[in-house]
C-alpha cells in the first residue's frame, strides 16, 4: 500500500510541467508515461464511472471513482467546468484561473492541499489512476468559490456561489429572467437572477422597494415621497423625472407595450390616470369622485382596466359630534372589483362584484375574465379560493384545493397561486390556458410569486429564497 | 401566507391573545376576523392603504374603515362600535374642548403637518401667530390689515370635533379661539370640503392637512416658515401633530398586528411617506 502511494506520487511528478487549458488536460496527461506501476495498480483498485452531473444548470459528463469513503472526480473534468487552467510540476497539481482569483495546489496521495498558500485538508487524498488525477469534489469546489448542490438525484456544481440573502418582489422580465429585490440589503438592491445561478446587480437604492418594472425589463418606474414619478434604466444610468406632476400616485401599472404607466392618482386615491413615457403627459382616465381606488391592472390589449374600490363604512353623528348620536354602518364596507372600458368614450365603471369577502390580487385572464383571491373573514375555517369573474358576472373557482392566500399573474393572464394545505405545507399552483397544475410543495413560508409570460416558469420566494420551478424541477437560485 | 417572519411571530402571539380572531394554526398567517376603524378623515387614506397591504399578508382579516372627524374615533371605541379610533390628538389626555377618554391607549402612527391655506386670489404669503389669532377671533376682517388687498376675509373652519381644528387652534392660534361670525364665515365637515371651499371662495382662508395642499389653493407660511415636511422635521415649522390609533386598553390579536404593521419601518418609510405623511421616527 505504501509503495503504491509512492508510485502514484512519482507518476504525478513525472508529468511534464506545462500550462494546459482545462479542456485539454486529459489529452496531455494521456501522453505521459502510462505504463507506470502506479497506473496499473490504481487502475485495478478503483472502478471509474461516467456520471451525468449539472454544471451551472447545464448537463455535463464527468468521470468519478469511489476511493474508500470518498467519491472523487477527475481533476480534468472539474477544471473544464470552471474554464480554469491546470498545471503540474514535480507532483504538484496547480489549478488557477484569473476568473476564479484563487490558486489551488494539491498532490495525489496527500490529504493536504494549499489554497492561496494556506494549508487545508481533504478527507480522502487525491488519487492517480490511468494517468488521471481524481480529487474530492466538495473541498475543491468550495475552495474555488463555488457550491455543490444535491439537486435530487443529480449532483450539481455551481462554479460561483449563489447570492445569499432575503428576497422579495419577484417578477419575470420579457426575456424570462427573474428580477427580484434583495430587501435585507441597505439600501435595497434589485437583481437579475439567471438560470445558470449567476446574478447581476441592477440597482442599489431603496426606491427599488417600490419599483414597477417595464414589460421588457429594461426600465423601472417609481414615485418619491413628493409624488414625482421617476424612470430609471435597469442597464445603468441615473433616474430621471417623468413629467413634473407631484400629486399622490400609487399602484403603478405598465401597459403591455411599455408606452404608458397607469396609476391611481389623488390624495384620496380618487382618480385613475396614465402617463405617456415619451412625453411625460398625464391623461385622466377616470375621475368619478369615487375615493379609495387601488390595484389598477391593464388588460394585455389595453382595452380595459380593472381596479378595486375600498368602500368605507358610513359614520353619522349630529352637528355637535355627540357620542350618543354616533352611528356607524359597516355593512357595505370592503373591496369590490370594477372594470372600465377604455375604448368607449365617457364609459362608466362597471362593478363586477358586490359580495363582502376580501378580494385581493385582481388580474386579467387571457379570456377577459378577472381572477382574484377571495377570502372569507367571517368564517376562519373557510378556504381562500382563487376565483374568476367574467364581464357578465359569472363567478367560477379556479383553485380551491387548499387554503389559497397568494396570487400573481403575468401580463397575458397566466396565474400562479399558493395556499396552505391541511398538513401545514404550502402548495403552489399555476393556471395556464385554463389548465390548473400543482407545481411545488414546501414547508417554508411562501411570501411572493411570479409566473412567466409563456407560463412555463414560476418563481417563488420561500423563506426569503428564490426558487424557480420549470418542467417539474425546482432550482433554488439564491441561498 | 404572504407573511414576513416577524408577522408570523405576531400571528403566533395573537393566537394566545384572542382566540376568537384566529383560524387554524399553521406556519402561514392564521389571523382572521374583522377590524373596524373610525375617526379622523385626515388619517383615512393612510388607514386604507395600510389595510390593503395588511390584508395581503393576512387575507382573512377584514378591515372596515370610516371617517367622520377625530372625536368620533375615541367615541366609537368607547361605545364599542369600532376597535380603533383614528384621532389627530392623544385622546387619552384632556385637550381644549375635549375631556380625556379614560382607559384608552394612544398608539402613535404618523406625523400630520397642517397648513394655513388661502384662495389663489389672495396676495398674502405669510401670516404670524398674532395675525392668525386676529383673523380667527374676528378682530381682523380685511386682507389689507395683514398686507393684502382691500377685501373681506372669508373664514373657513372645520366643525367642532375635527382633529385638524383642535390642532390648528392649539398650534397655529396658540390656543386662541375660533369665533363664529354672522358673515364671511363657514364651517365644513371634512378635509376635502375644506379644500373645495377655500379653492372656490375668493378671499377665503382655511387650514388643512398638508397632504391635501395642491395647486388649487395657496399655502401660507407661518411666522416666516413655509409649510413643508422638511421644515416640520427640522423643527422650524410648528403646526403639526401626531396621528393616533386609539384602542380600548392595549390592542390585542389582529388589531394589535394591524397597528404594528402601520408602525413598522416597511410601512412608515414606504407607503406612509408616499401618501405625504411623516414617519413617527422622523420626529425623534
Amino acid at each position: 500500500m505504501k509503495n503504491n502511494k509512492m508510485f502514484q506520487i512519482l507518476a504525478a511528478a513525472a508529468l511534464v510541467t506545462t500550462a494546459l487549458s482545462a479542456g485539454t488536460a486529459e489529452a496531455a496527461t494521456a501522453k505521459a508515461p502510462v505504463k507506470s506501476p502506479a497506473s496499473k495498480t490504481t487502475a485495478a483498485k478503483f472502478a471509474v464511472t461516467t456520471t451525468q452531473i449539472l454544471v451551472n444548470g447545464q448537463s455535463a459528463s464527468v468521470q468519478m471513482l469511489q476511493a474508500g469513503n470518498g467519491k472523487l472526480i477527475a481533476v480534468g473534468d472539474l477544471v473544464k467546468a470552471y474554464g480554469a487552467a491546470v498545471t503540474s510540476s514535480k507532483g504538484v497539481i496547480t489549478i488557477k484561473s484569473d476568473k476564479i482569483g484563487h490558486s489551488l495546489q494539491l498532490q495525489t496521495g496527500s490529504k493536504t492541499f494549499k489554497l492561496d498558500g494556506e494549508a487545508h485538508s481533504f478527507t480522502t487524498a487525491p488519487v492517480m489512476q490511468d494517468n488521471r488525477s481524481y480529487v474530492e469534489l466538495k473541498p475543491v469546489v468550495l475552495a474555488l468559490g463555488g457550491e455543490v448542490l444535491d439537486a435530487g438525484q443529480t449532483l450539481q456544481i455551481l462554479t460561483e456561489e449563489r447570492i445569499a440573502g432575503s428576497f422579495a418582489s419577484v417578477s419575470f422580465d420579457a426575456q424570462g429572467q427573474v428580477v427580484a429585490v434583495k430587501d435585507d440589503a441597505d439600501p435595497a438592491q434589485l437583481f437579475h437572477l439567471n438560470t445558470d445561478y449567476s446574478s447581476r446587480l441592477l440597482s442599489s437604492d431603496n426606491s427599488v422597494l417600490n419599483m414597477s418594472i417595464s414589460p421588457n425589463g429594461e426600465s423601472a418606474a417609481y414615485t418619491d415621497e413628493s409624488g414625482q414619478l421617476y424612470l430609471t434604466s435597469l442597464s445603468g444610468g441615473q433616474p430621471f423625472k417623468l413629467g413634473a406632476d407631484t400629486t399622490v400616485k400609487t399602484d403603478l401599472a405598465w401597459s403591455a407595450d411599455g408606452k404608458k404607466i397607469y396609476f391611481v392618482q389623488g390624495d384620496k386615491q380618487e382618480k385613475i390616470s396614465y402617463i405617456t413615457i415619451d412625453t411625460g403627459k398625464i391623461t385622466e382616465v377616470l375621475a368619478d369622485k369615487v375615493e379609495n381606488k387601488s390595484e389598477v391592472h391593464v388588460s394585455a390589449d389595453e382595452k380595459k382596466i380593472a381596479y378595486i374600490v375600498n368602500i368605507t363604512g358610513v359614520a353619522e353623528s349630529d352637528k355637535d359630534s355627540t357620542e350618543d348620536s354616533l352611528k356607524i354602518d359597516y355593512s357595505g364596507a370592503g373591496e369590490q372589483i370594477y372594470t372600465l372600458d377604455l375604448n368607449v368614450k365617457d364609459a362608466k365603471p362597471a362593478a363586477l362584484t358586490t359580495s363582502n369577502d376580501n378580494k385581493l390580487y385582481p388580474a386579467f385572464l387571457s379570456n377577459g375574465s378577472i381572477a382574484f383571491l377571495s377570502a372569507d373573514s367571517e368564517n376562519s375555517s373557510a378556504k381562500g379560493v382563487i376565483k374568476s369573474i367574467s364581464a357578465d358576472g359569472k363567478i367560477q373557482d379556479l383553485i380551491g384545493d387548499v387554503d389559497m392566500a397568494l396570487s400573481a399573474a403575468s401580463a397575458n393572464g397566466n396565474i400562479a397561486a399558493a395556499g396552505t394545505a391541511a398538513d401545514g405545507s404550502t402548495k403552489v399552483y399555476s393556471v395556464v390556458a385554463g389548465i390548473k397544475t400543482e407545481l411545488y410543495s414546501t414547508k417554508s413560508d411562501v411570501t411572493d410569486l411570479a409566473i412567466s409570460s409563456d407560463g412555463t416558469r414560476v418563481a417563488i420566494i420561500a423563506d426569503g429564497k428564490i426558487i424557480v420551478v420549470q418542467n417539474g424541477k425546482a432550482s433554488q437560485l439564491t441561498k | 401566507m404572504k407573511l414576513f417572519k416577524k408577522m408570523s411571530l405576531l400571528a403566533a402571539v395573537s393566537l394566545v391573545a384572542v382566540s376568537a380572531l384566529v383560524g387554524s394554526a399553521s406556519a402561514a398567517s392564521s389571523l382572521s376576523g374583522k377590524i373596524t376603524i373610525n375617526g379622523s378623515t385626515a388619517l383615512l387614506p393612510l388607514t386604507l392603504q395600510a389595510a390593503k397591504e395588511f390584508q395581503k399578508l393576512n387575507p382573512k382579516v377584514k378591515i372596515a374603515a370610516s371617517g367622520k372627524g377625530s372625536v368620533t374615533g375615541p367615541q366609537a371605541v368607547k361605545k364599542g362600535i369600532a376597535e380603533i379610533g383614528a384621532c389627530d390628538w392623544d385622546a387619552s389626555m384632556d385637550v381644549p374642548g375635549f375631556k380625556a377618554f379614560d382607559g384608552q391607549v394612544a398608539n402613535k402612527v404618523a406625523v400630520i403637518p397642517f397648513a394655513t391655506i388661502a384662495n389663489k386670489n389672495v396676495k398674502v404669503n405669510n401670516l404670524t401667530t398674532e395675525q392668525l389669532k386676529g383673523i380667527y377671533s374676528g378682530k381682523i376682517t380685511n386682507w389689507k390689515d395683514v398686507g393684502g388687498d382691500n377685501a373681506d376675509i372669508v373664514v373657513i373652519t372645520r366643525a367642532f370635533g375635527s382633529g385638524t381644528r383642535v390642532n390648528y387652534q392649539s398650534k397655529a392660534l396658540a390656543g386662541g379661539d375660533i369665533v363664529k361670525k354672522e358673515k364671511n364665515y363657514k364651517e365644513v365637515g371634512s378635509s376635502g370640503d375644506m379644500k373645495t371651499a377655500v379653492a372656490t371662495t375668493p378671499n377665503a382662508i382655511g387650514y388643512i392637512d398638508l397632504v391635501y395642499v395642491n395647486s388649487d389653493v395657496k399655502a401660507i407660511s407661518y411666522n416666516g416658515v413655509a409649510p413643508t415636511t422638511d421644515n416640520v422635521i427640522n423643527g422650524t415649522y410648528k403646526i403639526w401633530a401626531y396621528g393616533y390609533y386609539m384602542t380600548k386598553g392595549q390592542p390585542t390579536g389582529a388589531t394589535k398586528a394591524f397597528i404594528e404593521y402601520v408602525q413598522s419601518q416597511k410601512f412608515q418609510q414606504g407607503s406612509l411617506k408616499k401618501l405625504k405623511f411623516i414617519p413617527v421616527s422622523a420626529m425623534h
